[in-house]
């Protein structure tokens, strides 16, 4: 007992003594660099991109000429059975004037009868919206996430592509957002936002709604700016119908919105005006995993998925001549060097310094470096909810988060370099894909 | 049907056919008599008279086969005849005529019966009112009803061809209350149910969906919404706010179904004042007075095939017997009104003066129809005189009397104990016993009675005699 507090009572001395020359302050400026050379410059440029959004939003001149392309909307279905309502209806509820198809892709539908009736059922509620169009096709053999997909794409008659999972919906407004952006011919796709729908849940939805929010709302917004989107989510993107179609559609095998992204990026190189915009306007709601197995099993895959992209599919890819300098830089920045190199340093530099030094400047040194990375968080939340956020209700519901958020963020750079070590050793893409082994087997790697 | 008249022993059977196909009436297969008329002015040049006649019209050869069936039922000499008809027949002949020729076995036994029928109905006179024509067709001629026929122009959306053609005064729908009202016809079979204006009694309707909450014609169908935040409830269109939706009642931003809002069952929005509602109030608006009426208080009416009744068959055989019911009108008649009246002031004497006893007493004279059917008219006549001057005997000169629907007589009998008003009614009760002795009915009607001891104060003149009538039925 008397260790424990005279323990405490050392790492309060010590930080204390921060102001003085001390051991444990050099230390903490030892692991400072890592934060101002990777991360704040980062950050920095998310908050200039931030201001730019918002002072172009601010002067805009509202372009309200028409322009209403033909929307198709395509959802892969499987086994979510009455759950696809909310996604449809949010479909039919967009207060987009053009006409929207909706194309729902029930995979597997000999086992998923629910599914299908429940979306067969909505037929007389689609006769009550005018320009909304609901196709549903069932798919017997399945196939996976990708053969839906594209069996949809071959249908697809609008000049506009929306892929989306059928546990996502979206804010009535979305289409109109989304669409807009194409009217630059230079747009082949626009990334939309995600939000957590169940962040009421517990503990782990609202860290992970809090993270939404600012590591990839925020980020996103900023990094938009700078024409710096490294990827489109797959339960939400946008797409030239024409643009999917000369790529040849997704590919077999896992990551495939990863895969579908980067393969339009290497389009950047030849035609230099190609972009991918982001549009914050354009908001989903999806639910997150809500407990912690679930939660670390997605972020295995998609981490997995993202070093796996990068290193081994798509290295050749990863040219100056192919995406042009700016994506390269961004790429090997954002995306190799902040989310795949980082969490390898900071784990490594925790380990040398238990190794190294005391237990009690340990301690007291990770309480400076979470502290630096709370006024951090709480900097890019503030950001976040003046000038991006629609619903500032709700997302003032989770400061109380911010103080804790950077130990949540930890954890997953932590298991970020799990993902990593995983998929180095064990191609774990292939094991962990929602698509069976038959339809993997004829991936072209 | 007792006494065979001898006139039917000279007049032969015979059958009048048109039809413009020659040989049509040799072809009928028929070994009565028979000739061959082109056209009805033909027939009315002949001066035969057509008491044992019965005609075929040739609904297929004939210009206007209708206005011909029509002009027959219309004629006093042949009205009552029977016509047949060949080839189709549409609804509004078959109502007017006694069927298809070919599916009748013997057309002289048929004239014979409905001839014999004719002569005795009505008591053996010659029809007098619209009523005695109708009653006296439709019982001689049994297979003959009543029939309706849809006709967008009639007020009742269904009209009689048969009143149509006999009504003499009256509209026809007036003729079919009273003869309904008098039970005299009896529906035989539920053809159609039409809702009336309550107004003017007319069918034609026209039913429109109006604002339940100001009544405005201009409602249509719109997608409403449905705001959570502050439960506001209007057409889309207001909530559309520069590509957005935002309610314009609080103001609230509304971005997501089953979030910020949803649909309402609400789909119908008004024009003049924006309510939105689920359903329209209906409204019932007649096309002949203009009114609009609530559906609920429209007027139905069945729309039914009439046939004679037990009362009406009575009727068609004695005639109509009101008149005979007169003799009474000679003991000290007054009027109803003035009965009623005196009837009142008696009732409220008695409210100041408590030891003033009086009686009223009913007699129902309902037996009379059938004295007349079974004794024949003028037997029954002198029957019924000799009853209403045994009556006069036993009433005194203060008693009032009167008349109300045809049969029931009402006497006032002032300063009249309970005892006395008993005694009095068993002396009129064994007197429609006694006056009927010898015939094959028991009573000529029946005697109902209230002293003034069983009045109560509350009671007016109206009250009790109501009382008394509901007794009697
Ligand atoms: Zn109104
Ligand atoms: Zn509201
Ligand atoms: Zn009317």
């Amino acid at each position: 007992m008397t260790g424990v507090l005279e323990f405490l009572a050392q790492i309060v001395e010590i930080l204390g003594g921060l102001f003085h020359e001390t051991n444990a302050l050099a230390l903490a400026y030892m692991f400072i660099p890592f934060v101002v050379f990777l991360e704040l410059p980062l950050n920095l440029m998310i908050w200039l991109g931030v201001l730019r959004y918002y002072t172009r939003r601010i002067y805009a001149v509202p372009t309200r000429y028409p322009y209403t392309p033909r929307v198709t909307c395509i959802i892969t279905c499987y086994s979510e059975g009455g759950g696809v309502r909310g996604t449809v209806r949010s479909m039919l509820e967009q207060v987009y004037p053009g006409q929207i198809e909706i194309i729902a892709v029930v995979d597997g539908a000999d086992q998923n009868p629910a599914t299908l009736s429940a979306l067969r059922a909505m037929e007389p509620e689609v006769e009550r919206y005018a320009s909304r169009k609901l196709v549903v096709v069932p798919k017997t053999p399945r196939g996976g996430r990708v053969s839906s997909l594209n069996a949809g794409l071959q249908m697809a008659r609008g000049e506009i592509l929306l892929a989306v999972d059928a546990d996502t919906s979206f804010d009535n407004t979305m289409v109109t957002e989304a669409a807009g952006h194409f009217r630059d011919p230079n747009v082949i796709a626009v990334a939309g936002s995600l939000r957590v729908r169940n962040w009421h849940d517990n503990l782990l939805t609202r860290f992970q709604a809090l993270e939404y929010m600012i590591t990839i709302h925020l980020a996103k917004v900023g990094l938009g700016e700078f024409h710096g989107i490294n990827n489109i989510s797959g339960a939400f993107g946008v797409f030239r119908t024409e643009m999917v179609r000369k790529i040849g559609g997704w590919t077999t095998g896992s990551a495939e919105d990863l895969d579908l992204t980067l393969r339009l990026k290497q389009y950047f190189g030849r035609y230099p005006g190609f972009r991918i915009a982001f549009e914050p306007r354009a908001m989903g709601h999806t639910d997150c995993p809500a407990t912690w197995k679930g939660f670390l099993l997605q972020r295995l895959r998609w981490d997995g998925d993202l070093f796996y992209m990068y290193m081994r599919k798509h290295r050749a890819a990863f040219s100056v001549r192919q995406m042009g300098f700016w994506n390269v830089l961004l790429g090997l920045w954002y995306g190799m060097l902040f989310q795949m190199i980082m969490p390898v340093l900071i784990v490594l530099y925790t380990l040398w310094l238990v190794v190294m030094v005391a237990p009690v400047v340990v301690v007291a040194t990770f309480i400076i470096i979470m502290g630096l990375y709370a006024v951090l968080t709480a900097l890019m939340y503030i950001t976040a909810l003046v000038f991006i956020s629609e619903r500032r209700g709700r997302d003032l519901r989770l400061a109380w988060l911010i103080p804790l958020f950077p130990f949540f963020a930890m954890l997953m750079r932590v298991w970020s370099l799990v993902a990593i070590i995983n998929e180095w050793w064990r191609h774990s893409s292939q094991e962990s894909s929602m698509a069976p082994w038959w339809v993997l087997r004829k991936s072209k790697r | 049907m007792a006494e065979q008249p001898e006139q039917q022993t000279r007049e032969p059977l015979r059958i009048v056919v048109f039809s413009r196909r020659a040989g049509f009436a040799d072809g009928l297969g028929t070994n009565l008599p028979s000739q061959q008329h082109a056209a009805y002015e033909e027939l009315a040049s002949t001066p035969e008279s057509g008491a044992r006649t019965g005609f075929v019209v040739d609904l297929e050869s004939l210009p206007e086969p209708l206005e011909l069936i029509r002009a027959l039922r219309q004629h006093p000499e042949w009205r009552m005849q029977l016509i047949w008809t060949r080839g189709d027949a549409g609804p509004e002949s078959r109502a007017l005529t006694d069927g298809a020729f070919e599916t009748v076995d013997n057309p002289g036994e048929r004239i014979e019966t409905c001839s014999g029928r004719l002569l005795t109905a009505n008591g053996g006179q010659p029809a007098r009112s619209q009523d005695d024509v109708l009653l006296t067709l439709l019982w001689s001629h049994p297979h003959m009803s009543l029939q309706p026929v849809r006709d967008w122009s009639a007020p009742e959306l269904y009209r009689y061809p048969l009143l149509d053609v006999l009504l003499e005064e009256d509209t026809p729908e007036f003729w079919l209350r009273g003869l309904k009202q008098r039970r005299l016809v009896e529906g035989q079979e539920l053809v159609d149910r039409v809702r009336l204006c309550p107004g003017c009694r007319h069918g034609h309707l026209s039913f429109v969906d109006v604002c339940p909450e100001c009544d405005s014609l201009d409602i249509r169908t719109e997608p409403g919404l449905h705001c959570f935040s502050c439960g506001h409830v209007a057409p889309q269109r207001l909530f559309q706010d520069n590509g957005m939706l935002s309610c314009p009642n609080c103001h609230a931003t509304l971005r997501h179904i089953g979030e910020d809002y949803d649909r309402p069952l609400e789909n119908h929005v008004c024009g003049g004042c924006q309510h939105m509602f689920m359903e329209g109030r209906v409204l019932a608006r007649c096309m002949a007075c203009g009114q609009a009426h609530d559906p609920d208080a429209l007027e139905a009416l069945g729309v039914y095939r009439y046939r004679l009744s037990e009362a009406g068959r009575l009727v068609a055989r004695t005639g109509d017997i009101g008149d005979l019911y007169g003799v009474f009108d000679e003991i000290n008649y007054v009027s109803p009104e003035h009965f009623e009246f005196f009837f009142d002031w008696t009732l409220k004497l008695r409210e100041r003066h408590e030891e003033i006893r009086f009686g009223l007493i009913l007699l129902h004279l309902n037996g009379l129809a059938r004295v007349i059917d079974t004794l024949g008219h003028g037997r029954g006549a002198a029957l019924v005189d000799s009853f209403a001057e045994r009556v006069k005997a036993l009433v005194r000169t203060t008693d009032l009397v009167t008349r109300t629907a045809d049969d029931r007589i009402w006497l006032l009998l002032p300063q009249t104990s309970a005892d006395g008003v008993d005694v009095l009614a068993g002396r009129l009760s064994r007197l429609m016993e006694d006056s009927v002795e010898g015939t094959a009915l028991d009573r000529l009607g029946r005697v109902y009675h209230e002293s003034s001891i069983g009045m109560s104060e509350a009671e007016d003149a109206a009250a009790v005699m109501a009382r008394l009538v509901s007794r009697s039925q």
